[in-house]
């Protein structure tokens, strides 16, 4: 199975090096069309490895790999190309931007990428129709429910057509009914073969709709149910 | 410590960047408010310590000795008017040979130097005991030390006359004084034919009453009624002398005002706009200080304290900056008394800035401290946690359309997100812009008036008739192969109606239009019966252009019709200029002015002129405008220093605004990071902020610095010589620099929010989103 997103040999320390590491020396390999999860505590490093994958942050040591880019080799213009063309984020709580309409909001990645309004127009309206919040598209992030809010974080996240998704606990912040709803959409993106990164504590999230599991404690990986792609930590 | 202090010093602590920028601000406005209110009230202090340490004369008369005797011009020391007097004194023009160089030289004959009125400070050596012995002004210069110099005067009687002192006299029309007996009554005229010029008598008045122009005037009139007609050969008003030594500094107080008053007026906003940044981003913090018990007035005493403690350090910084700049431009205006230069300091005026800025500083800072105290506590939670849509969503919306790259309309959109703040980056802007505007707009226009005195565009030479015949000279002149085109001219004291104190009456041969002088109103005369003056003189003599005067000559009473207002400051504004043939046929030039032709050095034509025309004969000169030159340099470099004051607090107004919007925004801005936007595109998005307000303010405050410098400009040119300037001394704005200035305020927008962008470009997205 081709890999997407490869890790090798990655720490993450933040402040002086007597600091314990966020992360400590993780190897991983994430497989491309799948939705992986990774799970662990509080404090475990997820987000912080979530971060590295999506170039908003750089590791202490070693290399992360996306689709053959390695990423400390690229500066933070590249790094920012990077994510706006094969990274789609979605936030726990949402991160939309409150001045912008849904539709606005859907539309900045692309038209911070250079594409045509209009062609941009067109696809965010496609996405809203496809995320079955089309009569939404002219409200504020203000004037919608928590659901609403997230499916134009994932309009948002996919305008660009990303390699990776990158969903960092997207039903944190939605109640029962509004989390499965984002998760069904999620799970329809990867049928259409879209690779998924989920970061989450929710063992049921991560038991129906992953098919692969990461777990993370004290910034190491525990354990990898990702058909054995971990390699031994040296 | 108790607990608002403990949290007032932690937040001062957390907020270095905007208590530094207070501290900057505040700073500023002292520096340049200390600087205008100093030089206010310290620029004639030299001369009245001068005056008062002399008892100095509020009008010195002199008085023809062919026409008076010295016992009746000593008779008006009695008169109603005058409390206490000096003289006469008899005075003389004497050419002078002294270190090598002919000079026309005033001679006064005086026995003593502590006379009742007008005590003369000897300055090194000592007073004259003995013939051959003469104390020379500190005003003629030019000799490291001038004591054993000796003096040869170019008139029979005089002798040799040795250097005994230096002094320096409140009136300082004399040159050189001497015992009485050495000055003849007359001394022939250096010309074979022409009449000895005869000693004058100079009387030094005392006045009851001497506060205004009108009392001194009035007296000169008392004064000159009570002598024979056409006695009095000049005056000389303390007032004006007041006026002309500290003049440089003089004219510079009223920008100095308006620029103060513009940088506190910027200082007070940012510090109000500081203050509302700090409650808007300590919400959540207030929110939680009065759900723990803080009271209303414990939150607002904390948020004063925080702005006092960077603006009472501002203060103290700027003041005495503000002091030791105000040095060197009093330090000029003593230098004319030949005072002793110290360190001038006004605590009265520094205890007014402290106080003024410091009231000004919490008084900004009042409002919004109060309706911090006022919030409720569970409203400042709850609107520091919950979404908000601003002002900028619909500008969003209809920006989006536009055919230009989003990170600008995204930016543009949150011009006016925060009106409040808006509007102060506006002021800030355009008092910015204003400044400039003004500062550019009054060196131009300040250059123009240079040019129009100096005149050296025109008249390179000037050429002074000594022992030569005119006709001689004119030939001399016309037959250098350096000049271009020259004038004769001559000047004559006349008595004109309606005014009691002499006139000077210049009068040219020839076609003299080609001079130079800047015409405020009508033309240039053309020829007998016709005349131009300046405005002080007219304003003097009640006089419109088209109007008709008469002038007393020696000889005959003369019509003249004034054709034109020029700009002109010689002989304090009081003369006129007119064609030779009103003073009729005979009448000889005793000056030439020549404008040579074009790559001719006017300091070598002046010298061979001088060596062609002989020894004694004439004596040309590239006249020397460094006194002139100086007075605009000084005046144009504190232009410059104000405006860059002005310009820094400008951009520290804009910098503080995009600094909170920034800081506002840190989550908008890193929500975009993570969703691709570079650094590039990050800068563009602040930088895209400030451009409408920049223009806005750049656009607003074009016409407010055109207003300031048209009635500053005006201002000026009262208290420097009672004079208008002509129209297209106000007109220095082309149509391109007035584009430039909008561009200017777009630029100062800029320069204010380049740092803020970087360090937004720069700021960690993991961080900030993070602490969401």
């Amino acid at each position: 199975m081709e890999t997407l997103v490869q890790l090798s040999d990655v720490t993450k320390r933040y402040g002086s090096r007597s600091t314990e590491p966020a992360l400590h020396q993780v190897s991983l390999r994430i497989p491309a069309g799948r939705v992986t999860a990774i799970m662990g505590p509080s404090g475990s490093g997820k987000s912080t490895l979530l971060n590295l994958v999506a170039g908003l942050d750089r590791p202490t040591s070693g290399v992360v790999t996306l689709d053959g880019i390695e990423l400390s080799r690229l500066g933070e213009a590249a790094l920012a190309r990077y994510r706006r063309v094969k990274i789609g984020l979605i936030f726990q709580f949402f991160n939309l931007l409150n001045n912008l309409t849904a539709l606005d909001n859907v539309l900045i990645p692309a038209e911070l990428a250079g594409m045509p309004r209009r062609h941009a127009l067109e696809r965010g309206h496609e996405l809203l129709d496809q995320l079955g919040i089309a009569d939404q598209a002219r409200k504020y992030p203000a004037q919608l429910s928590g659901g609403e809010r997230q499916r134009v974080a994932v309009a948002r996240a996919i305008i660009n057509r990303p390699v990776l998704l990158l969903a960092d606990e997207p039903t944190g912040a939605l109640d029962t009914h509004s989390g499965e709803q984002v998760m069904d959409l999620l799970a329809d993106l990867n049928r259409g073969g879209q690779t998924i990164l989920l970061v989450t504590h929710d063992h049921r999230v991560a038991q129906k709709y992953a098919s692969a599991v990461i777990r993370l404690v004290d910034g190491q990986v525990t354990d990898d149910s990702s058909s054995a792609i971990r390699v031994a930590v040296q | 410590m108790n607990a608002t202090i403990r949290k007032t010093l932690a937040d001062l602590r957390r907020r270095k960047l905007q208590s530094t920028i207070i501290l900057l601000v505040v700073a500023l406005a002292s520096f340049a408010g200390t600087l205008a209110l100093s030089l206010l009230v310290e620029v004639n202090g030299p001369f009245d310590r001068a005056f008062q340490q002399a008892n100095g004369a509020h009008l010195v008369m002199s008085f023809d000795s062919r026409r008076v005797s010295a016992q009746q011009v000593a008779a008006t020391a009695t008169l109603g008017t005058v409390s206490e007097a000096s003289g006469p004194f008899s005075e003389l023009g004497v050419g002078i040979t002294m270190n090598g160089g002919d000079r026309v030289l005033t001679l006064q004959g005086r026995n003593r130097a502590d006379t009742a009125v007008d005590r003369i400070s000897i300055e090194s050596g000592r007073w004259v005991r003995a013939a051959g012995e003469a104390v020379i002004s500190s005003n003629l210069g030019g000799h490291d030390d001038p004591i054993g110099t000796v003096l040869t005067p170019d008139a029979p009687g005089i002798p040799p006359l040795t250097v005994v002192g230096v002094a320096t006299a409140v009136a300082d029309h004399v040159d050189v004084w001497v015992l009485p007996q050495q000055l003849p009554n007359e001394i022939a005229a250096p010309v074979a034919g022409k009449p000895a010029e005869a000693a004058s008598y100079s009387m030094y008045y005392r006045l009851r009453r001497a506060s205004t122009d009108a009392q001194v005037t009035s007296a000169t009139n008392a004064i000159a009624a009570s002598l024979p007609q056409g006695a009095t050969i000049s005056t000389q008003n303390y007032l004006q002398i007041k006026r002309n030594a500290a003049i440089t500094e003089a004219v510079m107080i009223p920008f100095l005002l308006a620029l103060s008053a513009f940088a506190l007026i910027a200082s007070a906003l940012i510090v109000a706009n500081v203050v509302t940044g700090a409650v808007i981003a300590g919400l959540r913090d207030l929110g939680i200080m009065k759900a723990v018990g803080f009271t209303p007035v414990q939150v607002t005493s904390g948020l004063l304290a925080q702005v006092l403690a960077p603006a009472l350090a501002g203060v103290l910084f700027g003041i005495p900056l503000g002091v030791v700049a105000s040095q060197p431009l009093i330090e000029d205006a003593a230098s004319g008394f030949g005072l002793p230069v110290t360190f001038a300091v006004a605590p009265a005026v520094d205890a007014l800035c402290l106080a003024g800025v410091l009231t000004i500083v919490v008084l900004a800072a009042l409002f919004p401290a109060l309706r911090a105290g006022r919030i409720p506590a569970a409203e400042v939670i709850a609107s520091a946690t919950s979404p908000r849509t601003d002002g900028s969503a619909r500008l969003n919306r209809w920006l989006a359309r536009l055919p230009l790259g989003r990170p600008l309309t995204l930016g543009a959109a949150q011009s006016f997100s925060r009106p409040w703040r808006s509007m102060i980056t506006v002021i800030a802007v355009l008092i910015g812009v204003a400044s400039v505007t003004f500062v550019l707009g009054l060196q131009q226009s300040l250059n123009r008036v240079a040019a129009a005195l100096t005149r050296t565009s025109q008249v390179q030479v000037l050429v002074q008739r000594q022992g030569s015949s005119d006709q001689a000279i004119s030939q001399l002149i016309r037959s250098q192969s350096g000049t271009a085109r020259f004038v004769a001219e001559r000047e004559n004291d006349v008595a004109m109606s309606g005014l009691g104190q002499p006139v000077a009456l210049y009068t040219y041969r020839g076609d003299s239009s080609w001079l130079g002088y800047a015409l405020i109103h009508g033309r240039w005369f053309r020829g007998p019966g016709e005349a131009v003056a300046p405005t002080a003189l007219m304003t003097a003599a009640h006089l419109q252009v088209g109007q008709r005067t008469t002038i007393a000559l020696p000889d005959r009473t003369v019509t003249i019709r004034i054709v034109g207002v020029i700009l002109d400051q010689t002989n304090d504004n009081m003369l006129l200029r007119a064609d030779s043939s009103n003073l009729g046929p005979t009448a000889e030039a005793n000056q030439y002015e020549v404008q040579l032709k074009p790559g001719i050095d006017a300091d070598t034509y002046a010298r061979a002129l001088t060596h062609a025309g002989g020894p004694d004969a004439i004596y040309a000169e590239s006249p020397n405008k460094s006194g002139a030159d100086s007075a605009f340099i000084l005046i144009d470099s504190v232009l410059a220093t104000l405006a860059i004051v002005l310009l820094a607090i400008a951009a520290s107004g804009v910098f503080n605004t995009v600094v909170l919007n920034t800081r506002e925004r840190a989550r908008d801005i890193a929500i975009l990071k993570a969703i691709g936007m570079t650094p590039r595109q990050t800068v563009a998005v602040v930088l895209a902020s400030v451009v409408i307000l920049g223009a806005v303010g750049g656009i607003l405050g074009i016409p407010v610095g055109l207003t300031l410098h048209h009635a500053i400009l005006e201002d000026m040119g009262q208290i420097a010589s009672r004079t208008e300037l002509p129209a297209s001394f106000y007109a220095v704005f082309s149509p391109l620099l007035l584009a430039l200035l909008v561009l200017a305020g777009i630029g100062l927008a800029l320069l204010g929010a380049f740092i803020p962008a970087q360090w937004a470009a720069r700021s960690r997205v993991t961080s900030v989103l993070h602490a969401e």
